[in-house]
């Protein structure tokens, strides 16, 4: 078989150029997790990126559950009307939230802001040849630098979803507090009836893999920064492009599964 | 003169193209040498295969003896304590304090169990010996480009390494950070018996350090020699860096 045909097969650049890609990420991601299971732990490094990562995204993350919880009730709230089932909008707003948007907005908001900062702090690392110095100041970068950020994130970025939801509630609550008189306990019980655990289980095992996703995108890039300013900025940039991407690839593949499951 | 770093028929490409094509080089106990050479000819590429930061694809690289290529991550963590490195611009940990940087190749070390006071003074000694002992608890980002690549020296020679490599130390720095930086790599070897390889395009510097000299050209070692051999050549290419 010669070239030509080879080449055949994936006819397009991009096409070819987003299957590596893929394949270079998948290869990374199982060098890291190996890294995950080896000594030193790097406990104090852990924590550390887990409040720089975590904690530090708090305050983005508590205002866009808060908007998204009032803007989907004040949405939604003039449909239920219309049909009398104004008692069903926070169950509804519950079940949206809970399972899908509240997953996948705060993965996305954590995306723009996690997978940018990891990527631009590895690929200036990088450019600058610290990662080069840490490797021979007899430190393992991949296990210091990336296996540290990824299990950060994937710990941390769960925690910020069940905090959004939350919050997304509270939003709620303001919003329907507009138009009509509603307690608070009232609320929450109206909320959570509809709930259960095939809606919360899928919902978080889903953010634990966009968290993964997100530490592992935005390291991906910074650690194979080329040479150069410009560069760091590149990482930044494709760590959000791709970390967005996957996460809603990711989504699509965890809806067809927990429709899967539902059948059965 | 015992030998410490013995090179043979080095060879590395890039994307297809051949960068080193068969570099012999030796360094010997209390020598310096320093690598001469166009930008991007691969001067960096073959100190940092000597390190392992750069796999090489064919060659012999001994390194005190011992051939680099059967070492695993451990292996190369000891001989890492012993060699070490000057990067270009200094390399410092932009997230870490100057003692942070300096704490950090003491504490990763995990051959050197020390505790903090022993720390400490191993800190403070590698301050002093660059003059910057009065930033240690600054940030990097206070620092001039002189300091940083003084914090960088620091660093490197905080593990008492019996090699180190130069990469390009007096780059970018005004003359008289320049000659500062010359005068610590001649008082460091001096105190410490260290032998070095040094990349450099600055003829102070070539003066005042080079026990030898390999002019690199078209991936090969093109001239070798002292100084004086270097200086009373009548090649058209060697003149060009030393009229």
């Amino acid at each position: 078989m010669n070239g030509t045909s080879h080449k055949g097969f994936l006819p397009y650049q991009p096409v070819r150029e987003i299957f590596k890609e893929i394949g270079a990420i998948a290869s990374f991601s199982t060098t890291v997790t190996r890294q995950l299971f080896k000594r030193p732990l790097e406990l104090p490094e852990l924590l550390r990126q887990s409040y720089y990562l975590g904690y530090k995204a708090l305050p983005l993350v508590l205002i866009t559950g808060f908007i998204l919880g009032m803007v989907l009730t004040i949405q939604m709230r003039p449909l239920l009307v219309d049909f009398g089932a104004e008692s069903e909008l926070p169950g509804l707003v519950t079940i949206s939230i809970v399972r899908e948007i509240g997953p996948v907005i705060i993965a996305l908001i954590c995306a723009g802001k996690i997978a940018s900062g990891i990527g631009a702090e590895l690929g200036s690392m990088r450019v600058t040849e610290q990662i080069d110095a840490m490797e021979v100041s007899g430190t393992n970068p991949l296990k210091f630098l990336v296996a540290t950020r990824v299990l950060s994130t994937t710990f941390m970025v769960p925690l910020l979803v069940i905090v959004a939801d939350f919050i997304s509630l509270i939003g709620s609550y303001t919003a329907m507090n507009i138009h009509s008189n509603i307690s608070l306990s009232l609320y929450l019980s109206l909320s959570f009836d509809d709930l259960t655990f095939l809606d919360v289980i899928p919902a978080t095992v889903k953010t634990v893999v966009f968290g993964f996703i997100i530490g592992i995108v935005g390291s991906y890039k910074g650690y194979h920064a080329e040479m150069g300013t410009e560069s760091v900025g590149i990482a930044a940039n494709s760590a959000v492009v791709t970390a967005s991407l996957s996460i809603f690839v990711i989504d699509l593949l965890a809806v067809q599964i927990t429709d899967l499951i539902s059948i059965l | 003169m015992e030998k410490l770093i013995e090179i043979q028929d080095l060879r590395k490409s890039f994307a297809g193209r051949e960068v080193l094509k068969g570099i012999d080089l030796t360094l010997k106990r209390g020598e310096n040498v320093v690598l001469l050479g166009r930008s991007g000819i691969g001067k960096t590429v073959l100190i940092k295969c000597i390190v392992g930061l750069v796999i090489p694809d064919s060659g012999i690289i001994k390194v005190f003896g011992e051939n680099i290529k059967g070492l695993n991550g451990e292996g190369f963590n000891e001989l890492r304590k012993k060699v070490g490195f000057l990067f270009q611009g200094g390399a410092v940990y932009d997230s870490m304090t100057v003692r942070e940087n300096l704490e950090f190749p003491v504490r990763r070390n995990l051959m050197i169990k020390k505790n903090q006071g022993e720390i400490e003074e191993m800190v403070k000694k590698a301050l002093g010996n660059v003059g910057l002992l009065d930033a240690i608890d600054k940030m990097p980002s206070e620092l001039s480009g002189g300091m940083r690549k003084r914090l960088g020296l620091a660093r490197t020679l905080i593990l008492n390494p019996e090699i180190i490599l130069y990469d390009e130390p007096t780059t970018g720095l005004d003359p008289i950070t320049s000659k500062e930086i010359i005068e610590l790599i001649l008082k460091i070897q001096e105190k410490y018996n260290t032998s070095s390889i040094i990349i450099t395009h600055d003829m102070h510097c070539i003066r005042s350090t080079a026990n030898q000299i390999l002019l690199i050209k078209n991936g090969i070692i093109y001239a070798e020699g002292t100084l004086s051999d270097f200086m009373n050549s009548q090649d058209k290419e060697i003149k060009s860096y030393f009229s």
